[in-house]
């Protein structure tokens, strides 16, 4: 395992916990990323990861290393960007370049040359004088050149616009193919999430939700609509499952998405259950913003102006 | 190489959309018996997706007998017997559900667009 989180807790002095024992397991080679919304503990599970925080309840280790015991040699093996990377502002990119290197015996002056180009880095301006974009990516570059065997971003895509994005992406996926390399990205930015990720897990209040291989998820789920005339359109009887998440009733149709849909026939005839007259059905595949949205969204009672709240079991509507 | 020229959308899974670029490129004949077919990494750069989606694509793109890695070259596209009809009407699902759909909006029955899709076949005969 490359990254282990083991019933980590962090309590700060107010307010609900920021992570409740939170458990899971990153093995080498795999590219995670922690998704969830402003507050959900993203940030600070990395944080207590790298050791820049410290727990009130359970652990992390990486490299089978817990993190207060993290040494000199392990952190040459872990590149960390975070979104407010701070930076030696009085350094010219050069020196910042020339400072990092006797650090870290990995370090590769080719991938070096590389980067700097494709980057378009100017080598003379200081650190402090640049746009938040290339900031950005002297933090990436930073990260990258001792090709480091696990990778760290914490939301590296927000407030970038595309050229720069784009830039990154390339030298992500790049890093990505050498080799049996592990990313734990923090995101919100979906397209970004989706390129990069083949593992994603969702953080909810504090706690793991959802999880597992991108694929896996995206290939049993479906996203449903189908119509109907049912004066109970708005209100099933029997409720829908607890796996049909965000199901939302507006003028005759009903959509949603069901974790586990892959058994379209069986998924239509469920459907029939609640919906005797159900037709006109349509199935696909769903893509990550939309599994993302509406597991989270799976127990709001009203989703929109024009539509009717269904009553699930797990939040009757009253 | 056309695999290289999809445009990957929003809203459907990214594994889903590189499989059936390369399927349709094979199946339609685009990309012949023999051909290169570009590797992982490659792939992965130029769509900029993580390559172990790339992998897995091509590992079931392999099981489907239509890539094979020869050792020492790299991937190409194998020599294999003609596709199997269903197969390449496989390519048609998207465009045949529309169909369905827009006829029964407009109340057709299955006779009448069958003979509908009868008549618009013949134009095209030799």
């Amino acid at each position: 395992m490359s990254i282990q989180f083991e019933f980590l807790t962090k309590q700060y002095r107010k307010g609900p916990p920021a992570l409740s024992a939170l458990s899971l397991e990153i093995p080498a080679g795999c590219a995670f990323a922690l998704m969830g919304q402003n507050g959900a503990g993203k940030t600070t599970a990395i944080q207590l990861l790298l050791d820049l925080l410290a727990p009130t309840g359970g652990g992390a280790r990486i490299f089978n290393t817990p993190s207060p015991r993290l040494r000199p040699e392990h952190r040459q093996r872990i590149g960390y960007v975070s979104e407010n990377q701070h930076l030696p502002d009085w350094m010219r990119v050069d020196e910042f370049v020339r400072f990092l290197k006797p650090m870290y015996p990995a370090w590769d002056d080719v991938l070096t040359a590389r980067l700097l180009k494709m980057f378009d880095l100017p080598m003379r301006q200081k650190l402090g004088t640049l746009s938040r974009g290339q900031r950005m990516k002297a933090s990436v570059l930073g990260a990258l050149c001792y090709k480091p065997d696990v990778l760290i971003l914490d939301e590296p895509f927000s407030g970038l616009d595309a050229v720069i994005r784009e830039d990154l992406l390339d030298a992500l996926v790049e890093f990505l193919s050498e080799g049996r390399r592990t990313l734990l990205l923090s995101s919100h930015d979906m397209n970004e999430v989706e390129r990069l990720a083949d593992t994603i897990g969702i953080l909810e209040k504090g706690g793991l939700g959802l999880q597992g291989p991108v694929d896996e998820l995206l290939g049993q789920a479906r996203e449903v609509s189908f119509l109907t005339s049912a004066s109970n359109a708005a209100s099933p009887v029997p409720p829908p499952p607890a796996d049909w998440w965000n199901v939302v009733a507006r003028s005759g149709g009903v959509t949603f998405t069901a974790q586990n849909g892959a058994d379209e026939s069986a998924l239509a005839a469920a459907i029939r259950q609640c919906w005797p007259d159900a037709h006109s059905f349509n199935f696909r595949a769903p893509g990550l913003t939309r599994l993302y949205v509406d597991y989270l969204r799976r127990h709001d009672a009203a989703a929109g102006s024009d539509s009717v709240g269904i009553s699930t079991p797990s939040a009757p509507a009253v | 190489m056309n695999l290289f020229a999809i445009d990957l959308k929003a809203g459907a899974p990214i594994y889903e959309q590189v499989l059936y670029a390369a399927r349709k490129a094979i199946l339609s004949g685009e990309l012949k018996p023999g051909d290169p077919f570009p590797s992982v990494r490659e792939i992965a750069a130029h769509l900029r997706i993580n390559p172990n989606t790339v992998q897995k694509a091509l590992t079931a793109l392999k099981t489907e007998g239509l890539v094979e890695t020869v050792p020492g070259i790299g991937n190409r596209v194998r020599e294999s017997p003609e596709p199997r009809a269903a197969e390449r009407a496989a390519l048609l699902n998207g465009d045949l559900e529309a169909l369905v759909l827009r006829a029964r909006q407009l109340r057709l029955t299955l006779p009448e667009l069958e003979a509908a899709l009868r008549a618009q076949w013949s134009r095209f005969q030799d």
